[in-house]
Parts: C-alpha cells; structure tokens; sequence
C-alpha cells in the first residue's frame, strides 16, 4: 500500500492547469482569477507529498466481555510523519451496536508538539447485543496527507474477535438443594453437625462443649442438655444444556430472546450462584460434548462454565446410534435446561431421574417462539405443524411429571425456588425401601 | 443519503449549490441559458453526490467556461465567484476523506475554514494584478508567451510531482 494522489489534487491539477491556459488562449483575465485559488492550494498539497508508509500496529483484542457491555476498540498508527487525518470504517457485524452508527469516524493528528509518533486511530465503541464468539467486521484505515493531496489506503484489517459472556442475571434462590453430600457449604443437611442451624436438644454426654449446654432445659429437667445443630454442606450440580437446536428468533439483550438465549443466560445464572454458594458445578452440553466440563468449584470454574457457555452454537455433534449419557456423579443434583422438543433430552432425563439422582427439567422454550416459514413453504402448514409440535411437548412435560421429575419455566430470578423448596421437602422426607 | 451526518450533508449542499451562485454571478454580464444552467445543475449534483468522480472538474471547468464566454473584463464579482468555487472544491476535498456515513468533525471543519480563507483570498492580488494591467492599456507582446510558457511549466512540474515518480517506478 503506497500513497497515492487523491481525486482532489487531480481535480485541482485540472483546474490549476486549464483555466490559466484558457485564459491566455482565449484572452480572459478572469479566469486567472478564478484559477488563483486552486492554484494556491495546489502548490502546498504537492509541496507535501508523503515520503514515509504509515503501518497499521496491534489492536485491542477484547475477551471476557458481557453482552449488553460496550467496549471500545483502537488500533495504533505507526509512520504518522506525513498524515494529518486518519479514518477508520468498521464493517457491521450482527447483534453488535456501533457509536459512531456506521462505524466510521475520522480525526486530525494531533501535531501540536511536532512528529506525533504513533497515534492511536479513532475509537470505535462497540456493543455485542447477543453472546457467543463476534468477529466484529472488517476496517479500513486510511490517512491522508497534510493538505489532503495525497491518500495512503484504505488498508483492511481482520475484525477484532470478542468472546462475549451471556449476561450475569441476578438469580437467588433462598431454596436449599435436595442433596447436598459434600463436607462443608451453605445447603442444610438432614443430619446433625457442626452447622448454626438448630436440629435438636439432647442429653449432654463427654465431649459436648460446654457452650451447647440449653441451660432452660436443663434447669426444668434437672439434667444437662445439649442443642444440636444441622451440618451445612454443600452439594454437585451438573448443569445439562440442551444445544440441540435454537427455537425462535434472537433480539439481542434487550430484545425478545430465542430458546438457546434462554437456556444459555439461565445456566450462567444457575452456575453464578452456586459456585457463589460454594458448590460444585459441572456442564453437560448435549448436541456439542466437547463443551462439556467436569465438576469444579470457584471463581475459575465459574470463568470456564462462562466461556464454554459462549462457545455454544446449535448442532448434533452427538456419536450417532449411541443413547445420550450425561455422566452424572453419583449425589448431584441434575438440572436440565431445555426447550423440550428433542424426545432424547426428555428420555435421558427421565432415565437419570430412575438413577435415583434429583433431576429439574426448566423449560427453556420462550411463549413468543415460532418457527419462520422457508420461502416456497405455505406459512399456513409450518404453524399447524409447530402446533402439532407443541402439543407433543406437552405430551412430554406430563410424561415428565408422571416420572417424578419436576419441571418450571425460567422466568428470570426465583422462578426456580417453589420447585427447588418441593424437592427439598420430598428429599428429606422418609422414605420406604421395598 | 440516509447516513449522511449533519455535516456530510451540509457540505454537499455547498458542493452543490456553490458552483450555481458562482455562475449566478455573471448575470449582470449576460443570462445563461437554460442549458447552461441545467448543465451546472446536474454537474453540481452529480458531484455532490460522488465528491471524488469527475463531476467535480465539469462544473468546475464548466462555470468558468461560461465566465470566459461571457466575460472580457475583470468585475470585482469575479473574486468572489473565485472563493465559491474554491468553497465547493475544498468541500468535496473533506468528503472524500472517507465514505458517506463519516461524519467530518468540527476540528476538521475549523482547520479547513481557516485554509479555505486563506487560499480564497490569493484571488485579491491577482484581481488587483490583473486590474492595473488592464487599466495599463495592450500588454506588451512578450507578456502572454512568457505567462504561457510560466504555466506549461508549472503544469509540467504539477504533472511530475503528481504521477511522474510513479510513471518511472
């Protein structure tokens, strides 16, 4: 890429040269008048001819943004002797909002205290509206000379890649999880430990701390009594995302949400707050296994969960001909999120539930999704078909309940904890071995 | 034209209209027909709406055509006929910064004003040069070789330093 002349000092090359000869050919001084001008802007523009290549430098790369999140984006320009305006032209990309609009913007370089060095090109703000991986669209830099005689570009560029994390929802759920088999964490246990949560009062006996004694108790039955507290612990939650397919169409953060959005932001939720809660989450995505990741806990399980959850892109990548396996460990609590329209989430879910594990099914699927009928295809037999579809769903959500696994639609923070309270209950209640 | 900015588009009405007020200014000197004022019209369009195609040295040189047509003399108009032209030429030159949807900003707008009165008023010398030599009487007869062969040189250098370097390599 090499300067080159811009229409401009052509266009005034032209003038500068014609007008002056037309006027002595023709004898007319007024267009040496007219010409005068361009002529004196033409000497200075070629006086200023460029002589070193500016180089487009490294950009900001950005990673571990939030949907919703702007973030701005730069490159530095090296070889900024001879420039004295850049501009910068970001393609647009989808689901990703621009200041300025278009995503062009220009600017002078500053050359108030001589050769400016490197200079950084205009910012660009950009704003994923959806998670996932987003290459933001091709730019274009161009310079132009001082005077604007001469143009260097427009060079392209690669579009900067952004991961882009579904939104932290602030989901809280004040309902304990049905089995919680760990050491320590913040679930109540059935059985009696160390934890602050009153579980009985007892007969002292060697050992009990003295600061346990129940001196009412004691007093009234003339024999010293102990309060006993339940252990806390905490409990292993696989997540099992359905990535099967993606039902209805996104709208971005603040637009109206597909199946996959829902799914995708509900279990970011989910994962937040229990490894907030110090337990141990693990992921099952089914349709993409290679996303999947083994139980962990902390703030660095909660980073890979994020980022496994925004690599998702909808597809079968399952071994064909093989039942779906979530590899559940034995004592976790199982929540299955999902639009419920694949009969083989509904199946393994139903067959974990048998295992013995608690399992919740959330309904993922959004009340506005619909299917977009193809060009060729009568609009009319795709909703009679998706309503065929839908009555099959229900078919299956009972089949579910029938099962003994309980299911709830994501509605956004708490609309988890009736489901989670019943479970709780039905977990601690006793139970009957034939 | 929907991503033009405020800017983008207030300086392609300069582009447009300032060529038709530069020929507007020789009314006093004849009327222009219809066809030349269709003819400005559509160059002055055509090149507001492509700042860097050739509509630019069509209405440039096409206006001041009709001034060499029209006008023997030196009005004291043509100074400002000459900044109008300038005023259009230094438009188009800020939009062909970039595409349409840039939106040229004020810093650029003011470093380009100011250039823009300076360069307008290198026509006042020359009118003033221009007016003593026609108060003078007939020019002597080296005069107009001389300035002929003064601007095929300038046009020559012009010419070289523009694509002369890039002709060679």
């Amino acid at each position: 890429m090499t300067w080159q002349p811009t229409a401009a000092l052509a266009r005034g090359v032209v003038v500068a040269g014609v007008l002056p000869a037309l006027a002595l050919a023709v004898a007319r001084p007024a267009l040496l008048v007219l010409a005068a001008p361009v002529v004196a802007w033409v000497v200075p523009a070629l006086l200023h001819r460029p002589r070193v290549e500016p180089r487009v430098g490294s950009s900001t790369r950005g990673s571990g943004v939030r949907e919703g999140q702007a973030v701005r984006t730069t490159a530095d320009l090296a070889g900024t002797t001879d420039v004295e305006h850049v501009v910068r032209s970001t393609e647009p990309a989808a689901y990703v909002a621009m200041d300025p609009p278009w995503g062009t913007v220009g600017a002078l370089v500053d050359r108030s205290g001589g050769d400016p060095g490197p200079v950084s090109l205009p910012e660009v703000v950009v704003r994923p509206d959806r998670w996932g991986q987003v290459r933001l669209g091709e730019e274009q830099v161009c310079a132009d000379s001082v005077w604007g005689g001469f143009r260097w570009g427009p060079q392209p560029r690669w579009g900067t890649d952004l991961r882009v994390l579904p939104r932290a929802e602030a989901y809280r759920s004040r309902a304990g999880l049905p089995s919680p088999s760990g050491l320590v964490g913040v679930h109540r246990s059935s059985r009696l430990g160390s934890g602050v949560e009153l579980g009985d009062v007892r007969e002292f006996a060697p050992g009990d701390r003295l600061r346990r004694i129940h001196w009412p108790v004691s007093s009234r039955s003339g024999r010293l009594h102990v309060t006993a507290a339940l252990a806390e612990q905490d409990a292993g939650v696989l997540l099992v995302v359905d990535a099967f397919a993606d039902h209805g169409e996104s709208g971005g953060v603040e637009g109206a949400d597909s199946s996959l959005d829902l799914t995708v932001r509900a279990a970011a939720a989910l994962a937040a707050h229990h490894l907030r809660g110090g337990d141990r989450v693990a992921l099952r995505v089914l349709g993409r296994p290679g996303l999947s990741l083994p139980g962990g806990g902390g703030r660095r399980t909660l980073r890979r969960v994020e980022v496994a959850l925004s690599s998702i892109t909808p597809g079968d990548a399952e071994p064909p001909g093989v039942p779906l396996r979530l590899g559940a460990p034995a004592g976790s609590f199982v929540v299955v999120l999902s639009a419920l329209l694949d009969d083989r989430v509904a199946a393994v879910a139903a067959a974990t539930q048998r295992r013995g594990l608690p399992v919740l099914v959330v309904d993922c699927l959004p009340p506005t999704a619909a299917p977009v009928a193809p060009s060729g295809v009568d609009p009319r037999m795709v909703e009679a078909a998706w309503r065929l579809r839908l009555l099959d769903r229900e078919r299956v959500l009972s089949a579910l309940e029938g099962a003994g696994c309980p299911t709830a639609a994501w509605r956004g923070p708490g609309s988890l904890d009736g489901v989670l309270s019943a479970l709780g209950r039905r977990a601690r209640a006793p139970r009957v071995r034939a | 034209m929907r991503r033009w900015g405020a800017s983008a588009r207030a300086l392609r009405g300069v582009v447009a209209l300032a060529p038709l007020l530069a020929l507007a200014l020789t009314l006093p000197a004849g009327t222009p027909p219809v066809w030349v004022w269709g003819g400005a019209t559509a160059c002055s369009v055509w090149w507001a709406v492509r700042p860097e195609g050739p509509g630019g040295v069509l209405s440039l040189v096409g206006v001041a055509g009709w001034w060499a047509w029209v006008e023997p003399g030196l009005p004291v108009t043509v100074v400002p006929a000459a900044a109008l032209l300038l005023a259009a030429h230094v438009s188009a030159l800020i939009l062909g910064y970039g595409p349409p949807e840039l939106r040229p900003g004020r810093a650029v707008l003011a470093l380009w004003g100011r250039r823009a009165a300076l360069l307008a008023a290198a026509a006042v010398p020359v009118w003033w040069v221009g007016t003593l030599v026609l108060d003078a009487g007939a020019a002597p007869g080296w005069v107009w070789p001389l300035a002929g062969a003064l601007v095929a040189g300038a046009g020559l250098l012009a010419a070289y330093l523009t694509v002369g370097e890039r002709i060679v390599g």
